[in-house]
């Protein structure tokens, strides 16, 4: 390991070692707390105190092996934001560098500056670093982190009262950190280590204390705040444009008018013309639905063709229907299919008053009834209602467009939950 | 707001808007003018 530089504290007198020397500019006095300038070959006292930083896990100049590297603890912080209290060791070897451990309500997290910045907007909610996607939880607001107590020998010059402003990133246990103040943004990134490898390299003085989180880590299920972030808000807008817009149809489809009337849809022909009624479109366009219903009918299919034909210019507009009812039994049990009711819509009907003729024909399964040759008796029909009706909704625009209001959402919630998996 | 939340805010107008539109003009990509793709075979389809 490196060579150990022993000084003298300008403020107690306490004998110090500098285990980083020739790396750390800074050095936070164990006896006094006074801040050194350790940089130079004369210890300058920055900033004098009388009262050392204590009640830390790891002391300093403990040495252990962590993740296959020797390391020695060099700098202890304390930092704290407006919710949470934390402890930061820092790692020492000096063929490797410097390393975080971070200790958070018990748990540990082991830290590695980042040499890279990633990439993405930092307020926008996520970035992107070594190809992997980091999100925030909720609204990316950078939280004033404060240094209460420090420790030890540290890279840069730090004493208490420092601030900087946090934001953390996650991508299910791993937590990207990013810390700015004084012109300069630094980054971190945070991978959860088991404690017993932490106590088996160091040997903590006392067991972890409980202290409120402030972290990600992996134990701990996410408050349903945390978990969902913008998504709520994502959901109560897709809502609320989902009624907003059943309600501008409902404005925009109107006014109703309706026509009704019947057919008998006779088998093996096709009556065709046969007047139903007289709508009147009254907007410049509009839906016009057409329903059709039999009763009392099974295996068979009863094919309608409509006409909207315009009074004033003899030209019509044309819609299909079928009507379809079938049953039976098999080695499942009994069966059926079909319905008795068919609806048609038909869509960009201009203004006007349109006259509805209906072409029917019925026809059997597996075949058409057989027609008797010189009966008297009339051929077998199916009574069909017919109702015309102007105003219609589009309820198929209406689901098209709440499925592509909740893909959004649905999607942005599934990528949450498959980053949060471990 | 998030750039996110803004996002899908314009996202949600547009839609709306489209949807507006599309029912103004009295359009919809599922009217029946057309016979369905099944004429031709009738009959129940099960089994």
């Amino acid at each position: 390991m490196s060579a150990v530089r022993t000084i003298a504290c300008p403020n107690c007198g306490g004998s110090l070692e500098v285990r980083a020397a020739g790396f750390s500019v800074n050095l936070a006095c164990r006896y006094c707390g006074s801040i050194l300038d350790v940089s130079r070959p004369e210890v300058a006292l920055i900033e004098a105190h009388d009262r050392a930083a204590a009640g830390f896990d790891l002391p300093l100049g403990r040495r252990g092996v962590l993740n296959g590297t020797e390391w020695d603890v060099v700098g202890a912080l304390r930092r704290s934001d407006s919710t949470y209290t934390w402890d930061e060791y820092l790692l020492f070897n000096p063929y490797v560098g410097y390393r975080w451990l971070v200790l958070s309500e018990g748990e540990w997290q082991f830290g590695t500056m980042l040499l890279d910045c990633p990439t993405g907007d930092v307020y926008g909610g996520s970035v992107v670093w070594g190809g992997l996607n980091f999100t925030y939880e909720e609204e990316p607001e950078p939280e004033r982190t404060v240094t209460l107590e420090v420790l030890g020998e540290f890279y840069w010059r730090v004493r208490q009262g420092d601030e900087v402003f946090a934001l953390v990133f996650e991508r299910g246990e791993q937590v990207l950190s990013r810390e700015e103040g004084a012109g300069e943004a630094n980054w971190t990134l945070l991978v959860p280590i088991d404690s017993a490898a932490v106590a088996a390299a160091f040997a903590p003085d006392t067991q972890a204390r409980p202290r409120p989180r402030r972290r990600a880590a992996p134990a701990e299920p996410a408050p349903a705040k945390r978990q969902f972030g913008d998504l709520s808000s994502m959901f109560l807008l897709a809502f609320a444009a989902m009624i907003a817009l059943l309600l501008a149809m409902v404005l925009i489809s109107g006014p109703v008018d309706r026509a009704s009337g019947s057919i008998d849809a006779p088998f093996g022909v096709t009556r065709e013309g046969v007047k139903i009624g007289t709508i009147a479109v009254r907007r410049p366009w509009q839906f016009v639905s057409i329903t059709a219903r039999a009763r009392d009918f099974d295996n068979r299919w009863i094919d309608l063709d409509y006409s909207l034909v315009d009074r004033a210019t003899g030209q019509s507009i044309d819609g299909y229907g079928l009507v379809e009812h079938y049953s039976g039994t098999d080695s499942d049990g009994a069966w059926s299919e079909g319905q008795r009711r068919a609806v048609t819509q038909l869509g960009r009907v201009p203004r006007g008053t349109y006259d509805l003729y209906v072409d029917a024909a019925a026809h059997g399964w597996p075949s058409d009834p057989p027609v008797v040759q010189g009966s008297w008796s009339l051929p077998e029909t199916i009574p069909v209602s017919i109702e015309a009706e102007t105003g219609a909704l589009p309820w198929g625009n209406w689901w098209t467009a709440s499925l592509l209001l909740l893909l959004f959402p649905c999607i942005a919630t599934w990528r949450r939950f498959r980053e949060a998996m471990p | 707001m998030r750039p996110r939340l803004i996002l899908f805010l314009v996202w949600c107008l547009l839609v709306l808007g489209g949807a507006s539109y599309a029912s103004f003009y009295a359009w919809s990509p599922y009217s029946d003018e057309r016979r369905p793709a099944r004429t031709g075979f009738y009959g129940p389809t099960h089994k």
